[in-house]
């Protein structure tokens, strides 16, 4: 059984990789990790992943400040649902921030994206408490069911938008910033739709983590529960008008790209069509991102997957719109290590 | 003339050859670089190659971007939203929108 190990370049994109890697069960070798920083991260400039069993279970782990909740939560919501039992994961330290997908984007954009394929029933993202960087201090619970197969996606209508939902939110400063975030924002997408729900979320005391800080994140709903989502954070200086102008703007950046998938999410759902039981998916996307690129063709290395990549049929004849509508056939991907009931 | 250019090449843009046949970066895919027609690797006839040549050559320029999900926000793109124009250009993607069938939510 020794095989060789799937050789890979450089820090980005790590995390993919190694779901890919797990989900496979081919070992990676990646090197040239920023081989020329003197300070490189990890220990060393090389790593070398054997993968093994997800097992799942109830697990509790202090993150690093250096990077929030999503950056771990992002992958593991790949992985999870191909444990050996239910995952129920505490996670602590910062759950908003710039770098990556915040508790709140994953509980409302994340997990509705795997309803698709059958990964719904006792899905759940519980946001105890809230850690605002540099700080943290705040505390997520993810608790997620287990398949055996995942269903194969065909979604290729964007349909129109009819509803906007937000959360705003702010931990130790005055609870004032968060209405002043939600009327700057809808100052911005009120002429759309009248069915705008923007909630404000207040934690206070030792729920509200350990450092200042507010952020808006939207999230916009299609006629065929199609999502596309923005989100802002406070940076230090600035106000609560400019992060919600900020959100709301990136969240019509969202809407014109267009596509049946949020933009953040372009992966996950890739990920998951190929997966998928031995059948063609089809999903119509939006511009691709950088990532997705490089998703795509880490995939090809690992899966053997190539996905058919066609311009989308324009919806309007006058729409200047760039869709693009990905195929593929799913490998009928088989999670064994599900516990037998 | 140049934007007539650039939005006749995305057009065009062959996704399958430029991702599974190309060495072209994700970066230089979507800012439209042609693969030459000899090996589908480089095409330098566009004066912005120039700045993709650098980063391609030198892996290790990307050594401070995070691997992260969250692309940086570009404020010069999101004030393009300041204009009406742009701002009523995108009604018809909501129900409220023209030309539409109709539909009946709330």
């Amino acid at each position: 059984m020794a095989q060789s190990p799937l050789r890979l370049t450089g820090h980005l994109h790590l995390r993919t990789r190694l779901v890919l890697s797990i989900l496979s069960g081919k070992p990676i070798k990646i090197d040239g990790i920023r081989s020329n920083d003197k300070n490189p991260g990890l220990r060393g400039t090389t790593i070398l992943i054997k993968p093994g069993v997800i097992t799942g279970g109830t697990i509790t782990h202090e993150c690093p400040l250096s990077r929030s909740v999503g950056y771990f939560l992002e992958p593991l919501v790949m992985l999870a649902p191909f444990s050996k039992n239910p995952l129920n994961l505490t996670l602590k330290g910062i759950t908003t921030d710039n770098h990556d997908l915040s508790a709140d984007l994953i509980r409302t954009v994340t997990l509705p994206h795997l309803q698709p394929f059958g990964i719904e029933d006792g899905l759940e993202l519980r946001i105890k408490k809230r850690g605002a960087p540099p700080l943290g201090g705040g505390e997520v619970q993810f608790i997620c069911p287990i398949v055996k197969q995942v269903k194969t996606l065909n979604f290729v209508q964007p349909g129109r938008i009819k509803r906007i939902r937000g959360i705003s939110h702010a931990v130790r400063v005055s609870p004032q910033f968060s209405n002043r975030m939600i009327d700057a924002c809808r100052s911005v997408l009120n002429r759309y739709i009248p069915d705008i729900y923007l909630y404000s979320d207040v934690y206070k005391k030792e729920e509200s983590g350990n450092s200042p800080g507010y952020a808006l994140s939207l999230v916009a709903e299609s006629t065929t529960t199609a999502l596309h989502c923005s989100e802002a954070v406070s940076v230090p200086g600035g106000t609560p008008e400019n992060v919600a102008i900020t959100a709301a703007r990136a969240l019509l950046t969202e809407i014109k790209r267009g596509g049946c998938v949020d933009r953040h999410h372009q992966i996950l759902v890739l990920l998951f069509m190929v997966l998928g039981s031995e059948d063609i998916g089809r999903v119509r996307l939006g511009e691709l991102s950088s990532r997705t690129i490089q998703f795509l063709r880490d995939v090809r290395d690992f899966f053997g997957t190539s996905f058919k990549i066609v311009k989308a049929e324009p919806l309007d004849p006058d729409d200047d719109n760039q869709d693009l509508l990905l195929s593929c056939y799913g490998i009928g991907f088989v999670n064994v290590n599900k516990a037998v009931a | 003339a140049r934007s007539d250019f650039t939005a006749r090449t995305k057009r065009k843009k062959d996704w399958m050859k430029l991702i599974y046949r190309t060495d072209l970066t994700p970066q230089q895919i979507l800012t439209g670089e042609e693969p030459s027609p000899e090996d589908g690797g480089d095409a330098n006839d566009d004066d912005d190659d120039d700045d993709f040549f650098k980063i391609k050559e030198s892996a290790d320029v990307d050594a401070d971007i995070l691997d992260q999900t969250k692309e940086p926000v570009d404020e010069k793109a999101l004030s393009k939203w300041e204009e009406e124009d742009m701002l009523d250009a995108i009604r018809h993607l909501f129900i409220t929108g023209s030309s539409g069938e109709g539909d009946d939510e709330d």
